[in-house]
């Protein structure tokens, strides 16, 4: 009795695997025809390449993709604690992981029509971890130059980044942990040009 | 050693908790006076405080608290305060402040009286600018419990809640700002305009009100196999906001001008939710439950950055399904269905009002014939919609099917295999941004047990991931990533003391364009990997681990070269990376522990194509303490302190040695008094 329910079952389910395949739910679109050639995204062996494929990805549509792949699954953004208490009864910057810091910086680059960051300089000297699993905190000053309606009036964003890279079981380096930080200059932080872009998730 | 700043995580949940706007759906949870007013207090006062000092952060929290039970009285009440600094940005730092209580009080067994306070506030200062908030809350609740007739229970909450917030942001704008100010004549008739040029602003909010609520709640047991429990509340508040704006500013003449704006909002916020869910169990091996929420918010708060009230009204309903069936021993199949709606408007950040509504069926099946065997299958099919956004408006629909395996072949032999199909697919209105993620995973494997101290572990999986970008603007970076592994763990007790543990790691990826044009960004990177520890208890007393961490990397381009069909491997760059290091403990006394470390990590990187090569040696040594005791008169200390030196050999004079000299402490002081 149990032998035979468990074997129709079985059949059941290996009658409706193809029907579930077949059906070609797990097949991705076809991308338009006329595609252009894409962008370099740097293998990221280390840090460096890391930096090197946000400052060139950041906010833009085409690299959209590079610089997601740049965050580790655990990734976690941290706002400077002056933007959070600014936020008010807005929980804005609640729960804030890889999948949401993708989809913002996508709406970003949608959004902009030019965009420039800068990591201007380490204002501190990094900090090494030698693991396992190997970690890298660095300390960057920073400034955003971003035209978007969505940010308008403000174009200029600066402060401070406190950035850990980790290096994974594939040996490749992603970023961890992103704390940002006001400056003395008075000007929005890059948290809160995120802020502006999450927006129903 | 810890590399994030949890204590500035903690800083922004606290934030969070603090700066809950007023009109906040504040759910009225019954109270269990069993579990209130029934706790034993073995002392009535405690204090604890703790300094955490990492790398980025230093955080000092204090916290007094007194609890007393007497009969149909409890009473509690704490008070804590945390101060934060940064000590690589002088001047950047937070203070955060709360005082709560509690009383409670059994007026009749059914009838219970509650009275919480909190007031809180929460700093954050840089060297130029002070945010500030401070809120205060004082709440009395009435709860009554009753069995009005057979298998139903009924209680009743009535609440009432004062609420002060009081915010601060004192800020210089960075650069100037021009501001036209108009000018008026006794008539009230404008005459001119000023043109001033704003350098720092002060804004001040002070927010009163009163919120009452009331909610009942519902529990009928009709029958055995069924139950249904449902609740309903709802709160209002009509608090009052005035606002006092400063910009300070100059004049064309350069005369130093300030301009004041006071406002006074008044903002009634109600909030309604209800909630009811029915379980099923009248089939014999079944369980069947649905369950519905609302939600109805509208909340006004003044927005520090747009220096304007905002008004946010929120609408959600959500509902679900679920059923488990049990045909025989071991064999589980169920369903569960789900579907939400979240209507978020906001009336100033128009760009973050937004409609989500998503449908999400589960389906699953697992089967445990025996403790040695298992096998399950789950699929997952979610839809989520966007609407009414500024941007990002669409459906993202994800599909998830896992199967997984484990049979235990002896005692010594066990075997499992899991796999994972899964697409993601990003579908939005302004198409550009259109992507779909497809990905398959398998892994096989085994585990060989010897004996409780020597064992084995071996996996080999394979992973493919298709990133699709539909828009031609970006499919040009459309690519397949297959990654193949084996990944082992050897661990071999050699004696009572000595134990070695291997992990092995092989790797290898592809990363193939799909575009033809794109060949020549193909990619492939392998790794060979071996982490080792060794470690041995030399005596009761002192303790000795060596690691020794072994990576090989080596990655280049993939690709076909001209002309030709197979591609071929052209190595960019290889990394040999190892760290070894030594670690020594000692216990001289009871709860108090010594370590010291020193590790060596190198890395030389060759580049064959330049025939260049770099080599980077790191050394480290930390020292530190760890203690947790129990001191006389009812305290105890628990704590850790090291301190970390590091630096990298310069490979010229001219290169920083990149020195790290940091001191790394926790420490909790407690006393009961």
């Amino acid at each position: 009795m149990r032998r035979g329910i468990v074997v129709r079952l079985a059949v059941l389910a290996l009658a409706a695997a193809p029907g579930v395949f077949g059906c070609g739910i797990f097949s991705p679109r076809a991308p338009r025809p006329g595609g252009g050639a894409g962008v370099v995204c740097v293998t990221p062996n280390a840090p460096d390449n890391v930096v090197s494929n946000v400052l060139a990805h950041y906010a833009s549509l085409q690299g959209v993709t590079c610089y997601a792949s740049m965050l580790d699954g655990s990734f976690t953004f941290h706002p400077d604690a002056a933007d959070s208490i600014d936020a008010g009864a807005d929980t804005v910057y609640v729960h804030w992981t890889r999948d949401i810091e993708s989809r913002v910086a996508g709406n970003l680059a949608a959004n902009a029509t030019f965009h420039l960051v800068v990591f201007d300089s380490a204002y501190a000297n990094p900090v090494f971890s030698p693991g396992p699993p190997r970690s890298e905190l660095r300390f960057y000053a920073y400034h955003l130059i971003i035209h978007a309606p969505q940010a308008a009036p403000d174009t200029l964003f600066q402060g401070r980044a406190n950035i850990t890279f980790t290096q994974g079981s594939d040996a490749q380096w992603r970023i961890t942990s992103w704390q940002d930080q006001r400056d003395t200059s008075g000007a929005r932080t890059w948290g809160y040009l995120r802020r502006l872009y999450r927006v129903g998730f | 050693m810890r590399w994030a700043v949890p204590p500035a995580t903690a800083v922004l949940f606290l934030v969070q908790s603090l700066t809950a706007g007023p009109g906040v759906a504040q759910e009225l949870v019954p109270v269990n006076p069993d579990s209130v007013l029934e706790q034993a207090s073995l002392s009535p006062i405690g204090y604890d405080t703790s300094y955490n000092r990492d790398l980025s952060t230093g955080t000092w929290t204090q916290v007094l608290s007194y609890g007393l039970n007497r009969g149909r009285l409890a009473l509690n009440a704490n008070g804590s305060s945390t101060t934060v600094a940064f000590p690589r940005s002088p001047g950047l730092g937070g203070r955060n402040g709360s005082f709560g209580g509690s009383l409670f009080y059994r007026a009749t067994g059914n009838w219970i009286w509650t009275l919480n306070g909190t007031f809180n506030r929460v700093v954050s200062t840089d060297v130029v600018s002070e945010t500030s908030q401070r809120q205060n809350r004082l709440k009395i609740n009435s709860q009554y419990t009753l069995t009005p007739v057979r298998a139903v229970s009924l209680t009743g909450i009535v609440s009432s809640e004062f609420q002060q917030d009081h915010g601060l942001t004192v800020r210089p704008l960075g650069q100037e700002r021009l501001r036209l100010l108009t000018r008026y004549n006794a008539a009230g008739d404008s005459v001119g305009v000023d043109s001033i040029f704003v350098h720092d602003q002060r804004d001040s909010t002070y927010m009163s009100g009163r919120q009452d609520g009331a909610t009942v709640l519902v529990a009928w047991n009709p029958k055995s196999w069924l139950q249904m429990t449902g609740d309903a509340s709802g709160t209002r508040v009509n608090p009052v906001t005035t606002s006092q704006l400063r910009d300070f500013a100059r004049a064309l003449d350069g005369s130093a001008v300030e301009a004041v704006d006071r406002s006074r909002f008044e903002s009634p916020n109600t909030s309604e939710s209800y909630q009811t869910k029915v379980t099923f169990t009248g089939i014999r091996r079944m369980t069947a439950w649905a369950n519905a929420r609302g939600l109805h918010n509208t909340q006004q708060y003044f927005d520090k950055s747009l220096r304007n009230q905002e008004q946010l009204s929120l609408d959600q309903r959500f509902g679900i399904l679920h059923a488990e069936f049990l045909p025989i021993l071991g064999l589980q199949v169920g369903a569960e269905a789900s579907t939400s709606r979240s209507l978020s408007g906001y009336a100033l950040r128009a760009n973050r009002s937004s409609l989500v509504t998503s449908r999400s069926v589960t389906t699953f099946l697992s089967y445990m014939p025996s403790p040695r065997s298992r096998a399950g299958v789950t699929l997952n099919l979610d839809n989520q919609k966007n609407e009414r956004q500024a941007n990002g408006n669409g459906t993202n629909i994800s599909r998830l099917l896992q199967v997984s395996g484990g049979h235990r072949v002896s005692s010594r032999l066990s075997l499992d295999a899991a796999g994972t199909v899964s697409l993601t697919s990003f579908q939005y209105v302004d198409s550009i941004l259109d992507q779909d993620n497809a990905r398959t995973y398998v892994n096989v494997g085994g585990g060989y047990t010897v004996s409780d101290r020597c064992s084995t572990l071996v996996h080999f999986s394979a992973t493919r991931g298709h990133t699709v970008a539909i828009d031609p603007s970006r499919s040009g970076n459309n690519n397949v990533q297959s990654t193949y592994q084996m990944d082992a763990i050897l661990r071999v007790g050699v004696s009572r003391t000595l134990s070695i543990i291997q992990n092995y790691l092989l790797n290898a990826i592809y990363q193939i364009y799909d575009d033809t044009q794109s060949e020549s960004r193909s990619v492939l990177s392998r790794i060979r990997r071996i982490d080792t520890t060794v470690a041995d208890s030399l005596f009761t007393f002192a303790s000795i681990r060596v690691n020794h961490n072994f990576l090989f990397l080596d990655s280049g381009s993939f690709t076909k070269p001209p002309g030709g069909e197979r591609r071929e491997y052209n190595v960019g760059s290889e990394t040999y990376q190892q760290t070894f290091g030594a670690t020594l403990g000692i216990q001289p006394a009871g709860g108090v522990g010594l370590f010291v470390t020193q590790s060596l990590a190198n890395t030389k990187t060759n580049f064959p194509s330049a025939k260049t090569k770099t080599v980077d040696n790191r050394w480290n040594l930390t020292f530190g303490a760890t203690v947790q005791r129990s001191l006389p008169g009812g305290a105890s200390i628990t704590g850790s302190a090291q301190h970390i030196g590091s630096y990298t050999e310069a490979r010229s004079p001219l290169l920083p040695r990149n020195e790290q000299d940091d001191w790394l402490a926790g420490v909790t002081f407690h006393k009961d008094l």
